[in-house]
């Protein structure tokens, strides 16, 4: 009966669909065609912080990516370098102050356009093209935290069999026999011509440091696969081209709850990586112990939202933008007041009932946003979630009565375990055709399904500081420690 | 629409609600389980699932000394039982079964410590446990060696210092607002504080529904005086089983990650596809939705910032494949012996698998003792050294062999001239172009009846199945040190920074 069904399902799809070849989706093993970094940052008071980033090819072929930042206000793009990648490579630079910024340096041989400074003193610094007109504002120091995105452009075949005079040959090196790239003067003339559509295979790394604080955090970019079957992106590097707009076919696919694989095609590509990074709740632990001196602060990151809403753009679902608020602030469920938030015996705080005025709201007005938890200031994020509405606003962070528990950031209002909310605090996308692959092997076909929640991604970290102590070869140790882990999302597809 | 169909569309659009009430979940699980099976184990993206696995923790008291911090985090609204399972890693002997009663969005935190002559745990959580638990950080719960003690080499306790944990949903008790059951009610917390901590002795699991899963897991390696931690989040598992097991007398043997029902596994792999396989054994099923062809990961040997790097690989399911006493299964092929069950993998240096970041020509033959001889993994949980640095003290090393039983094998590390790059484990010889160890490093687990949804969204049968490699799980950890600064408070400061994520593995099933 089972293997009838299923067979009839596909049939049933087959007659009816035309295939495109793949969807996008995030990579369970982490390697992909583009890579997310939710976070870099240069802030962090009293003691700064850099990001080290890192990005690895793990074919045997060379590669052109695109390394885009966004700083994260608005995720408006800031820097934009095309990065040659010799086979098997890994490229690494690192974020940087300027005087009045951020910038990129990078000690790493291999070519780039623009070039990129290998002075961590003066790095190449980040523009404000993107946002000067902002009603947020155009200064520089919007640079200073953000997110980053690695996008690839196309692949060059094997080095082993690149001709003389190819861009392939022109950007190989090797640190023993010839450290320095052929000629990197070739790729200001590379149109893409000898190039083939991406195929994947990148993996990346960033590191959050701050040395003098002795806090770091270390995470895996966030990878997708199967992004697009079209090289682009060539030409002078600028910041609308390549995108994650780009997605080729528009079709997505996501593993969700229940296990189902859920494949789905969209009108536009920015849709099916939204549909591939949605989730309706965003899951961590936070430690805020007076003995440990511990705080707990999360980033979370909306990697599309730029395609979404802008200063001077209008607003597209699932993000919906409370202009009330005086930015581009999506309405959540208040985190303390909405039983989301529980300390680690699952006591909770109940819902304000009978003040006789609104519940307040959580506001996440950014592309990059700290959850900062009593002000721990871990990170030292500017862009943080507020549950003011009226303005001066004051993005304070989350005021929490616990000193350690977990949370759920609802995305949506489906996923508030005890009540629902107005229209304000829905976000949806609603895709087309749709095919779902069943966890008992069955296929059924949708004209569209919803996908609840917001394109977010993000971390949880903790500090825990134990004074000073002695080691074991008798060094003094500050003991400042960092436990952190990605968010965890919930998938609702229906 | 066929009568199933619609049953299936019913149950598919009430389920999508996660905070669906136990009413509809009564109706509609013995509709699914008499049409179709409801569940396949798969190891779950977003880290949620009815078994976490944590692939390692350390209590060593070697050096400076390891505590680890486990956390688990029941992110539903409902009362859970859960078993949690200590491994030690040379064998994945069984030393330590608890159950955990988990109230309704409840955390349950333990410590992993050395003790005297070996390790044990203690907690200040109040929620209720069987065995109870100790909390005094000086007499802890300690671990035993009742499964290995008439085994081969070492029987100490010293073996418990090291090893994996596994977390087992055994039933779910609905939600905890308007509990009626007795243990719901014992174990429901008020104030923080469970009620009756006493119902827990007696429960049979009748008044339990089968896990539902929404469970999600952390650990915390932290050296204190070495300035070295590294946290990570557990593998969860997925649609795992649709019963309740493991009451009644504690034991190490059920709850048991053999106990996935149905016998199912679903993966998806590099190309796109999800590939739902059936087993004849649930063990099988989770060893398929674990099976990697390869693992990878990232190095750090910088001489200026004294960096080190140490992978960790784990095989969760190895103790059900092989032990003293029980002879090997596919994918594993050795016995146990005195220095474990050694499964050989290529050394990554022949095989041009070791690569600097600069990329250029990958090593091939960096002929540095005893490169050329096959690695062999033969524990439950090893550390895999580069260059013979040390950030996790062990007894269970990465260790090399000239023989295809594994025996004998010896210490090893993974040598490299570089000072940063990335390195590809191959699990199997499939995943490696150089095979000269033929038959000694094949590793492979065939499915029964298989269904493909590609990546264009036709589906194929298959009458079987291959999978590739290993079931494992790991992660590398690099450490720097800056030697000593002074920060902005005129304080001392080792400046040790840690940086470790989880081994990328490959997915290869044909």
């Amino acid at each position: 009966m089972r293997l009838t069904i299923s067979i009839m399902s596909a049939w049933v799809v087959g007659a009816f669909l035309a295939l495109p070849a793949s969807g996008v989706e995030v990579a369970a093993d982490g390697f992909g065609q583009v890579l997310l970094y939710p976070y870099y940052t240069i802030r962090g008071s009293p003691n700064a912080f850099n990001t080290l980033i890192s990005i690895g090819n793990s074919t045997p072929d060379v590669k052109a990516v695109r390394l885009r930042f966004h700083e994260a206000r608005e995720g408006a793009p800031v820097g934009d370098f095309n990065i040659y990648l010799n086979a098997y490579a890994v490229w690494t630079g690192a974020v940087f102050a300027t005087a009045d910024g951020a910038g990129l340096a990078s000690a790493d041989h291999s070519c780039t356009r623009p070039i990129v400074s290998s002075d961590a003193v003066d790095p190449t610094p980040f523009n404000n093209a993107s946002y000067l007109d902002s009603p947020d504002g155009g200064s520089l120091d919007r640079t200073r935290e953000g997110y980053f995105e690695v996008i690839e452009m196309g692949d060059y075949g094997p080095l082993n069999t690149a001709t003389p005079g190819s861009i392939a040959q022109a950007v190989s090196h090797d640190d023993d026999a010839q450290p320095i790239p052929a000629n990197c003067a070739l790729i200001a003339q590379d149109t893409g011509a000898q190039a083939t559509a991406p195929t994947g295979g990148l993996f990346g790394s960033a590191l959050l440091i701050s040395v003098l604080g002795g806090v770091d955090y270390f995470y895996a970019a966030t990878a997708l696969s199967h992004y697009t079957d079209t090289r682009s992106g060539f030409g002078t590097p600028g910041p609308g081209t390549p995108s994650l707009a780009d997605a080729q076919p528009p079709v997505s696919v996501v593993v969700d709850d229940m296990g189902r694989t859920i494949r789905s095609q969209w009108s536009r590509g920015i849709d099916a990586v939204s549909a591939a990074l949605t989730s309706v709740k965003l899951q961590g632990e936070f430690v805020l112990d007076a003995g440990t001196k511990s705080g707990s602060e999360w980033v979370v990151t909306f990697p599309t939202k730029w395609y979404y809403i802008h200063a001077g753009a209008l607003v597209a679902a699932p993000f919906q933008s409370d202009f009330l608020s005086g930015g581009e602030c999506e309405r959540i469920l208040n985190l303390t007041s909405s039983g989301v938030l529980y300390d680690r015996e699952s006591d909770f705080q109940p819902i304000p009932i009978g003040l006789g005025e609104p519940l307040t709201r959580g506001l996440l007005c950014f592309a990059t946003q700290s959850v900062d938890f009593n002000a721990s200031g871990v990170l030292g994020a500017a862009t943080r979630y507020t549950s003011t509405r009226l303005p001066p606003m004051n993005y304070q962070g989350l005021l929490v009565p616990y000193q350690d528990g977990w949370m759920s950031v609802p995305l949506d209002t489906e996923s508030s375990p005890l009540f629902t909310a107005g229209d304000g605090l829905v976000h949806r996308a609603i895709s087309g055709a749709s095919t779902v692959f069943e966890p008992n092997g069955a296929v059924t076909s949708r004209p569209q399904m919803t996908y609840f929640g917001l394109a977010g991604i993000g971390f949880a970290i903790s500090s825990y500081s134990n004074g000073t102590l002695i080691d074991t070869s008798g060094r003094n140790v500050l003991s400042t420690y960092i436990s952190g882990a990605p968010l965890h999302g919930s998938k609702h597809v229906e | 629409m066929n009568i199933i169909e619609r049953v299936r569309n019913w149950i598919a659009a009430r389920f999508s609600h996660r905070d669906i009430g136990v009413a509809i979940s009564l109706v509609a699980a013995p509709l699914l389980m008499v049409a179709i099976p409801a569940c396949a184990v798969s190891v779950s993206p977003d880290g949620m699932g009815q078994v976490l696995l944590f692939p390692y923790y350390s209590a060593s008291a070697s050096g400076n000394s390891f505590a680890t911090l486990v956390s688990v985090v029941n992110t539903t609204p409902n009362i859970k039982a859960v078993r949690v399972r200590i491994r030690e890693a040379s064998e994945g002997a069984p030393v330590a079964d608890v159950n955990v009663y988990l109230d309704g969005n409840d955390v349950w935190t333990v410590a992993i410590l050395p003790t005297a002559d070996g390790a044990g745990m203690g907690t200040f959580d109040r929620s209720c446990t069987l065995p109870v638990l100790s909390s005094n950080v000086d007499h802890l719960t300690p671990f035993n060696n009742l499964s290995y003690r008439d085994g081969l080499g070492d029987v100490s306790l010293d073996r418990t210092r090291e090893g994996t944990i596994e977390v087992i949903e055994m039933g779910d008790y609905g939600p905890s607002a308007g509990a009626t059951g007795v243990v719901a009610l014992g174990v429901q917390h008020l104030a923080g504080l469970p009620h009756d901590c006493s119902v827990v002795a007696d429960d049979t699991g009748a008044e339990a529904q089968a896990p539902a899963g929404g469970l999600i897991g952390s650990a915390m390696l932290l050296s204190v005086s070495g300035s070295v931690d590294f946290f990570y989040p557990a593998v969860a598992l997925t649609g795992f089983t649709d019963r309740k097991s493991g009451f009644g007398a504690i034991g190490p043997d059920t709850p048991s990650l053999a106990d996935a029902s149905p016998p199912v596994s679903i993966v998806r792999d590099a190309t796109g596809r999800t590939i739902r396989s059936e087993w004849a054994r649930g063990i099988d099923a989770v060893s398929g939705a674990l099976m990697s062809a390869s693992i990878q990961g990232e190095f750090v040997l910088e001489p200026n910032t004294d960096s080190q790097t140490n992978w960790l690989v784990a095989f969760p399911t190895k103790w059900h494949y092989v032990h003293n006493g029980l002879s090997p299964t596919a994918p594993f092929r050795n016995a146990y012996g005195a220095d474990g069950a050694c499964e050989l993998v290529y050394n990554p240096t022949i095989g041009g698998n070791i690569h600097r970041r600069d990329g250029a020509t990958p090593l091939d033959l960096f002929d540095i003792p005893p490169s050329r001889s096959p690695f062999a993994l033969c524990y439950t949980a090893q550390v895999a050294s580069f260059n013979a640095t040390t950030i996790f003290p062990s007894i269970n090393p990465l260790r090399s062999t000239g023989s295809t039983t594994g025996v004998p094998s010896s210490p090893s590390t993974i040598a490299t001239p570089y000072a940063t790059g990335w390195a590809t484990l191959p699990l199997d010889t499939d995943a490696n172009d150089a095979g000269v160890w033929g038959d000694a490093m094949e590793h492979r687990l065939v499915s029964g009846p298989s269904t493909i949804f590609n990546a264009d969204g036709s589906v194929e049968q298959r009458p079987q199945m291959t999978y590739f490699g290993l079931p494992a799980a790991g992660f590398a950890v690099s450490s720097y040190y800056n030697g000593t600064l002074v920060d902005s408070y005129g304080r001392n400061l080792l400046s040790a920074y840690v940086a470790g994520t989880a081994l990328r593995n490959s997915v290869h099933v044909e």
